[in-house]
Formats: C-alpha cells, structure tokens, sequence
C-alpha cells in the first residue's frame, strides 16, 4: 500500500514538472499575443487589427534586420560605421516615393494634405538636440526600444518610464517656447516649388547625405 | 584554439561592446587573438562590420542560451 | 578563417532554418519603408510612438487626478482631439503593440526570447535618463525619431531636416559623454 502512493505521488511530481517546463517564457508570450488579437477580434475591431498587422511587420523587420535608428547616428559618430546610416536613407528613399502619392492624391481631391508637417522654431533645434543625446545615453532610440522590450530586456521598460517622465515634461514644457520665442509655420516643401521642385529638393538632400556617410567613412569630415 | 586574451561583455548593450573592443584591439599585438562573448544580437553585427572595415580576422559561433563567441585575431594593417 | 561575407564567417547560420535567418540591413530597410507607408496609407498617419507614450502617461496621470488637458500642448486643437478620441483602441497604441509583438514573433522563431537581467546599476541610471532626455526632447521637437525622422522626412516637411542634423550633433555630444562614462 506505501509503495504505491509512493509510485502515484512521484509520477505525478513527474508530470507537473514536465508541464512547467512546457510553459516557457516564448509560449507565454505567443499566448499573450493570441489574446490579444482574438480579443480585438471579439470586439470587431477589424480596423485596430489592419492597424497591428502593419506594426508586426514593422517590428518583425526591426528585429529581423538587428535595425537601430540610434545606431545610424552613433556608430557613424563612434565607429566611423555608416551600414545602418546608408539603410536609413534607403528608407528615406523609399517612403518619400510612397508619401508623396499619398500626399498628391489627397492634394488633388482638395484633402487636406496629410503628413507629419509640424512647425519649426528653437524648440524643434534644442529638442532634436536632446533627443540626440538621450538616444546616446539609453543605448537605442525610441523604437530600439520597443524591440528591446519584445526580446524580454527588462533594462527596457527603464527607458520607457523615462520616456514617460520626460514626455509629461517636456509637454508642460513646449508652451513656453512657442510662448516666448514663437516658431514659424510649417514648411513643406511643395508649398515652396511645387511638387515636381519639391521632390527633386528632396532627393537631392538625399543624395547629399548619402555623400556626407561616404566622407564620414573615408574620415575626411 | 586557446585565445591569448578574453573579454565577457554579456550583458552589455550597444554601444558599450564595440567600444571596450576597440580599446582592447588597441592594446594587445598583431597576431594575438581575442576571445569575446556577448549576448547582444546588434553588438554582433556591429563588431563584424568593425571587424571587415579594418581587417582584422574573425569567425562567430553561437553557442547556445542566446550568447555569441566571436574569436578575433588581430591584423597588421593600418590601426584604426 | 578568411574575411568573407556575414553569411559564412558565422559558422551556426548555415545550420539555422529559413524563418530563423538574420535579413541584411537593406533588407528591413525595404520591408520597414513599406509598412509605414502602407500605415500612412491606411490610417493617415505616419507611424509614430512618442505621441502615443505621451497620451498613454496623460492617461495615467489623470487616473491619479492630475489635470494635464490645460497644459499648452492640449490645446491645440490636433493634440486635444487625440486626447479626447483616446480610448484602448487608441490606433497609434495598437500599432506600437504590433510592434512589440512582431519582434515577439520574430525573436521566438529565432529563440531569442527571454528575459534578459541588467548588469549594473549604471545601466539602469543610464536607461532612466536616456528615456528622459528623449522624452523630452520628443516633445520639443513635435516627435521621436519614428514621427519626426521617419514621417518628418517621408513627408517632406523641413521640420524632419531639422531633427535629422540637429539630433546627429547631439548624438556626438552624447558620444562623447559616454566615451566617458564608460572609461
């Protein structure tokens, strides 16, 4: 009788061991994610869904292609490594073709013209410059980030209370500026010469930073 | 092959790896090799490109948990 | 052991399967251009993640009873309106979820999901006040590098320029800080 609650109770440690060890952080997060998107699914949010398909792929291809947009600046400045720098502009290259449609389409209904055009004045300089520093400082930049928390890095969710901190900051902050030092409007290029002059304008920026990595490498900046 | 020098940089994030690299590659001789692992999937990338713009031999292997060796020798050419 | 390319310098790729291969950089350019132009396409927007950071600590803030909806920045009339559409289907939230999630996925096919310790307190200072610089600095400039970079260029507004050579002077700044740091 002893021997054989021994041997029921030692096969079913046997089995609840095996069963923890199915559950592997990776299935957990696959199981997250199926939640997620059946949840969505419940609710008829097939909009939100076309929404985060769109974000998988962008992720997929950040993790993917080891892609880092702080690196693009970075490493040309530390390491004279201007590989992801030329991949940034080739993503220039490419959505500027895209938005452009986009935009022209919408401009010749009498739309709106979409876009993030935003205003310009000394806030946009200074915090360009801050945003350079801190990228520096947290090892990424914002969507570095992002990947970094869906590889389990727990240093992540660190910078992403950061972030947090110094949005609410810097929202409560950015009056002041347009208050006392004002910003012009924004400049869109097409506005200035046209569509046919602004996409040449652009493409000619382009071309000139991708001279600018070249001289980078070749350490005669 | 036994390296003559190792670096541990797990746990280190970009840019810390290439950059404690570099300062070592400096130091030891031409010839010698080095031993690094790291766990940081960009830092790979990273140091192999570093690796190819100076010339210096490397051959990576995972080994396994997520941790990268990558076994540098160091060439004669021009130092960086 | 000869300096050939990535492919056959690392002696494990040869041995991974298809779905668990790294892409070369051009490669997630491409795929990376085209989601967020397919994104612009379909939402009007460009992707962009320090916007929806800030309405999501907004959110916070106003659980706790903290007022931000006067602040200047909620008053223009683009940013109050995302304020006031935002629920949990917020578009720019479940975008940046599908983010994290495709590098889930792709992390899991690759085995490189888990959860990964920090190795020093420097670290952690480090990250806090990163993240809070470009906070910060998002804020100021109207985006992050997704929206101001990214979109700003894409769409050809000057304000994008800016942020591009502006945040390459602060990366040297910021270069040269952690050169010392690191000692």
């Amino acid at each position: 009788m002893k021997t054989l609650i021994k041997l029921r109770s030692a096969s079913f440690l046997a089995f609840a061991e095996r069963f923890i060890l199915l559950i592997t952080p990776a299935k957990m997060g696959i199981a997250a994610i199926g939640m997620l998107v059946l949840w969505a699914a419940f609710q008829s949010a097939w909009d939100n869904l076309v929404l985060w398909l769109l974000g998988a792929l962008l992720g997929f291809c950040l993790h993917r292609a080891r892609f880092c947009l702080a690196a693009a600046f970075r490493d040309a400045v530390l390491f004279r490594d201007i590989s992801l720098s030329k991949a940034m502009i080739i993503i220039f290259f490419v959505s500027t073709i895209g938005f452009a449609f986009i935009q022209f389409r919408a401009y010749s209904l009498g739309l709106p013209i979409p876009g993030n055009i935003h205003p310009i004045g000394f806030h946009t300089v200074i915090g360009a410059f801050i945003f350079g520093v801190g990228m520096v400082l947290a090892g990424g930049c914002v969507c570095s980030m992002l990947a970094r928390l869906g590889e389990g890095y727990v240093l992540a969710l660190f910078i992403l209370l950061g972030i947090m901190a110094g949005s609410l900051a810097g929202a409560y902050n950015v009056g002041w500026w347009e208050a006392t030092i004002g910003s012009i409007k924004p400049v869109f290029f097409p506005d200035y010469l046209g569509w046919a002059g602004g996409i040449t304008l652009q493409f000619l920026a382009l071309g000139l930073l991708y001279l600018l990595c070249a001289r980078i490498e070749r350490k005669r900046l | 092959m036994a390296a003559s020098h190792f670096l541990d940089l797990v746990g280190e994030i970009c840019p810390v790896p290439l950059i404690i690299i570099q300062k070592k590659v400096a130091d030891i001789e031409a010839g010698d090799s080095l031993l690094i692992e790291t766990d940081y999937p960009r830092a790979v990338r990273n140091i192999m490109d570093w690796c190819r713009n100076n010339a210096h031999l490397y051959s990576v292997e995972e080994k396994g948990k997520g941790i990268w060796r990558i076994i540098l020798i160091k060439s004669e050419a021009k130092p960086f | 052991m000869d300096n050939q390319d990535y492919y056959s310098q690392n002696s494990s790729f040869s041995e991974k399967r298809w779905w668990q291969k790294d892409w070369p950089y051009w490669a997630g350019a491409l795929g990376i251009a085209l989601a967020n132009i397919l994104l612009f396409a379909f939402s009007g927007r460009p992707w962009g993640i320090s916007s929806t950071i800030t309405n999501c600590s907004v959110k916070a803030l106003q659980a706790f009873n903290f007022q931000p909806e006067g602040w200047h920045y909620f008053m223009k009339p683009a940013m109050a309106a995302q304020l006031q559409n935002f629920d949990l289907l917020n578009s720019g939230l479940w975008v940046n979820l599908g983010v994290v999630s495709g590098v889930v996925i792709s992390a899991v096919l690759m085995g490189e999901f888990f959860p990964r310790k920090f190795r020093s307190m420097r670290q952690i200072l480090l990250a806090l006040a990163g993240g809070f610089l470009m906070g910060f600095g998002a804020r100021l400039a109207y985006g992050c590098n997704a929206g101001a970079l990214l979109g700003g260029v894409s769409s050809m507004s000057f304000h994008g320029w800016l942020f591009a050579g502006f945040t390459f002077l602060g990366a040297i700044v910021g270069s040269k800080l952690i050169l010392r740091i690191i000692r």
